[in-house]
């Protein structure tokens, strides 16, 4: 269970005070797959950091299975976000100084959830389900977008995490790749019963997903109302 | 994991990464050299001195005295009469006296002209005797000749082969008449009698009155009757003890047809002016150092704040705060360890050269092999890498993680 109460993030300069994402309440169930929908600059990506506790918030607070996030020290979201969190970042951030198999590998050491004897079998197999097979020992810079798209989202699994976010998969690269990763995240977290945060500005997307929530600029909302966020 | 992110950084850099470790390298390798070298030629000229208790010889410098006793370098100050060596070899204090004529050379190599005794010489009580035979045996009459395993090596001299010494120091000088024959061929001693030939006394003597005669045009022949005129270069003095050392030095004070010098007293003074020298190197191979290490953690600084989103990167994926500051400091040690590894082998390596150089030059034989010092050098070089490390990792470990993803 993934709960969101009054949460907002705030980036304070001298000049502004600058409200990223504002969220009065949000509950997503073990399990359940769900659309963060918005405009740019909407705070989906903020939102996203602030779950795997990248972020914590101004204010409010994230709980994790009844565990306020924010409450815990940094070194317990650290452990927590290496086996519990698999995310696919937008700009997918593979560590472009190590091969394909060890951007896998190192994302296993952090976590100890897969035991040391199996890990190289477990990335080649993943790394295999995603297309890449081929390119174990290349760098980053030498596949192409999608195919680091494909790394990333196995990356992101290679834990079995409970908690998988996806941050607009569909966004920078063709379409049909973006799907396939779509696809495979959520096969993956069906399988698993794991929880599945998509965010997206693509009605495509948004259409395969039974709940959606929707993000407005919270920047236009200052003067408004309170409730920033709808859920559908 | 953390090793290989830490090594895939700096191979992202390579050409700043091999720099500082070249920087590193070059400050250990001149540290090791000047301690290898400072080592080896105290252990070397130690060693050379070991079988010298005593040595008497012509007043003069004692410097020379040992130069040319010991190390059978420079020409001897003189001569002194057989009669002092006649009376040390009788005093209740001393347990040996060894006679020893400088004066011909058998193509460079220096031929020692002494007691048969010595090869009874035993540097310390009750151990091996100094010289040990490779072959053959002692000489037992005049013009046979024992030679030291260098000069045997060197001049392709076996046992049987004869050859003609010629008359000073240096080759070429002109040739005696008198044939020596090689009897026995020594084991290395590792100093400078590796490269001798020993003769009886009795030889030289004849070989130079035969010479004299020759000049003076009469004829000598009768050599036992002249005793009293034969003179010695010096006399190798072994006490009965350390106080009969120290009697016998004080009863010499009042002798003045000669000097009495412990070899190993002028040496501690030549380790003295060798030693500021070596103070100096060492001096400049420790600033090296220091700046090869800011020069290190510089450059990982640098290298580090050039990777913030890695870093992130790596939080993102569970990594603490910790462990990437074990990878920025994995960076450090990894320079370091590197750079000191190279250091040392480059060191020892141009050590090596010039042990053999020295060898072949000044005769004396440097020990190789670790030192503690080096031990010591290896150990502090590591350890101050490491902490040089800490400082670019503690600048840089905490970021705003969020910002770079
Ligand atoms: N570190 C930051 N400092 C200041 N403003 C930020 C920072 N991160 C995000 N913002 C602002 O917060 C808003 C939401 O950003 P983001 O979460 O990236 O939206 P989205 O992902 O929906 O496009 C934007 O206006 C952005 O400029
Ligand atoms: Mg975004």
């Amino acid at each position: 269970m993934l709960e969101i109460n009054q949460v907002r993030k705030e980036y304070r300069d001298v000049l502004q005070t600058i409200t990223a994402v504002a969220v009065d309440h949000l509950r997503i169930a073990t399990g359940e797959q769900i659309a963060l929908v918005g405009p740019s600059g909407s705070g989906k990506t903020t939102l996203l950091h602030l779950i795997s506790g990248l972020l914590i918030p101004t204010t409010g607070e994230i709980k994790f299975n009844e565990i306020i996030l924010s409450s815990m020290p940094e070194t317990w979201r650290d452990t927590w976000r290496a086996k519990a969190v698999g995310y696919v970042f937008q700009k997918l951030n593979l560590l472009p100084s190590l091969r394909v198999r060890d951007n896998l590998l190192v994302a296993m050491s952090f976590a100890n959830v897969i035991p040391k004897k199996e890990q190289q079998q477990w990335a080649i197999q993943l790394l295999d389900q995603v297309g890449v097979s081929d390119k174990l020992d290349k760098f980053p810079h030498q596949l192409s977008m999608g195919e680091q798209q494909r790394v990333a989202a196995a990356r992101a699994v290679v834990n079995k995490p409970s908690l998988i976010l996806a941050d607009e998969p569909t966004a920078s690269l063709d379409q049909d790749n973006g799907l396939l990763v779509l696809d495979m995240l959520r096969q993956f977290a069906k399988e698993s019963g794991s929880t599945l945060v998509v965010s997206t500005h693509d009605r495509q997307i948004m259409n395969q997903f039974e709940r959606i929530c929707f993000l407005r600029k919270p920047s236009e909302e200052v003067s408004g109302s309170a409730t920033s966020n709808r859920l559908a | 994991m953390r090793l290989l992110i830490a090594w895939r950084n700096l191979l992202a850099k390579p050409v700043q990464s091999g720099l500082t470790i070249l920087i590193v390298a070059a400050a250990i390798a001149m540290l090791a050299v000047v301690t290898l070298l400072s080592t080896g030629t105290h252990a070397g000229l130690v060693r050379a001195t070991e079988p010298f208790d005593l040595i008497v010889g012509a007043k003069g410098s004692p410097n020379q005295l040992v130069l040319n006793t010991v190390f059978l370098k420079d020409v001897p100050i003189g001569n002194v009469s057989y009669e002092i060596y006649e009376k040390l070899s009788e005093n209740p204090l001393v347990d040996s006296a060894i006679p020893l004529a400088f004066g011909d050379n058998y193509k460079g190599y220096t031929i020692v002209g002494c007691g048969s005794d010595i090869f009874f010489h035993q540097p310390k009580v009750g151990q091996q005797e100094w010289l040990q035979f490779a072959a053959g045996r002692p000489f037992s009459v005049p013009f046979e000749a024992v030679v030291g395993a260098k000069a045997a090596q060197e001049l392709g001299l076996r046992l049987g082969d004869e050859f003609k010494s010629a008359h000073g120091f240096i080759p070429g000088g002109h040739a005696h008449d008198h044939a020596y024959q090689v009897v026995g061929i020594l084991q290395p001693v590792n100093g400078p009698y590796d490269q001798a030939i020993l003769v009886p006394i009795e030889s030289i003597w004849l070989a130079h009155e035969k010479h004299e005669s020759k000049v003076e045009g009469e004829a000598i022949e009768d050599s036992d009757e002249h005793d009293h005129e034969h003179e010695v270069t010096a006399v190798l003095v072994k006490p009965k003890g350390y106080s009969e050392a120290m009697r016998l030095y004080q009863q010499f004070q009042q002798e003045k047809g000669a000097q009495m010098i412990f070899p190993a007293q002028v040496i501690v003074q030549l380790f003295s002016i060798l030693g500021q020298g070596e103070q100096m190197l060492r001096s400049i191979a420790y600033i090296i150092i220091v700046m090869g290490l800011i020069i290190m953690a510089l450059s990982v600084y640098w290298s580090a704040l050039g990777r913030a989103r890695d870093r992130s990167i790596l939080r993102s994926l569970g990594a603490s705060a910790k462990d990437i500051f074990t990878v920025i400091l994995a960076e450090s040690a990894l320079l370091t360890i590197l750079g000191v590894a190279l250091g040392i082998l480059t060191g020892h390596g141009i050590y090596l050269a010039l042990v053999k150089v020295m060898e072949s030059k000044a005769a004396i034989v440097l020990t190789s092999g670790v030192t503690l010092e080096e031990i010591y050098i290896i150990i502090g070089g590591t350890l101050f890498g490491i902490l040089a490390g800490l400082i670019p990792a503690a600048l840089t470990y905490k970021i705003d993680v969020a910002k770079y993803l």
